[in-house]
């Protein structure tokens, strides 16, 4: 399946496995800084279609166990996001290992640029813990 | 919390590959050593920091208030990296932690700006 932009107005969810990457009620910039092995992007859920319950059904594919919470954002809010030289996120869906998973692409590869992107991320999302 | 609970807390759940559910590595330990050689050299009237992790295993420090997100992390060449939000847009920089330096004074401007000292 081929990657493909989704749409402005979609709501994804970064899934949270930790309760280091949240507190007080906020989603902290650690659970938006990717893995040394994927440096420039985050892998999230597209919500927008999926029932409450369903939004969190789809967790345990991506590391095998549920989530203990999720960061939600809007896509036109990570698009909005761009680093110093005016390149800015995306979010493409690649269906892939569920139909409704897609990438935050375009992360910057340098630490403290990274870091920045990651902290506004955070103020951007919505903490929401499983009931 | 203090940050002493915090960083118990810390190296209890993040000490082991994988604890973010995203590969993470480990915390390491020579980054947890260089965060509390930089704390020991913050200045009095700047408040300690809450720590949270990174899925690089850097520990780092953040500060979150009066419309500012700044969060340092020191790496194994003891290069500090900042990166963070504050209400005029985006923050970044690194400079070098040497074993005998102070905190660099552009970085202790910025905390001071965000603790609204200066």
């Amino acid at each position: 399946m081929a990657e493909y932009p989704a749409s402005p107005t979609d709501n994804v969810a970064r899934y949270i496995f930790s309760s280091s990457n949240y507190g007080g009620g906020k989603v902290k910039h650690g659970a938006f800084v990717p893995p040394n092995d994927y440096p420039n992007e985050l892998s999230v859920c597209v919500t927008t279609s999926l029932s409450e319950t369903k939004r969190w059904e789809y967790s345990p594919m991506i590391a095998g166990k549920s989530a203990k919470a999720r960061a939600g954002l809007v896509v036109s809010d990570i698009r909005a996001i761009s680093d110093e030289q005016g390149g800015k996120l995306n979010v493409l869906i690649d269906g892939k290992p569920h139909r409704f998973h897609a990438n935050i692409k375009s992360l910057p590869l340098d630490k403290s640029k990274r870091r920045a992107i990651a902290a506004e991320l955070a103020n951007k999302s919505i903490l929401v813990m499983v009931a | 919390m203090s940050s002493q609970t915090q960083l118990a807390d810390i190296l209890q759940g993040c000490s082991h590959e994988n604890w973010d559910g995203y590969d993470a590595k480990p915390i390491d330990r020579t980054s947890v050593k260089f965060i509390c050689e930089f704390l020991k050299k913050l200045p009095s009237d700047i408040p300690y920091p809450e720590l949270a992790p990174e899925p690089t295993g850097d520990l780092t420090m953040v500060w979150r208030k009066k419309g500012y997100h700044l969060v340092i992390g020191i790496d194994h060449a003891r290069q500090i990296a900042w990166g963070g939000t504050s209400p005029k847009g985006h923050i970044y920089g690194d400079a070098e932690f040497g074993v005998d330096s102070d905190i660099p004074e552009e970085l202790l401007d910025l905390l001071y700006g965000i603790e609204g000292i200066r």
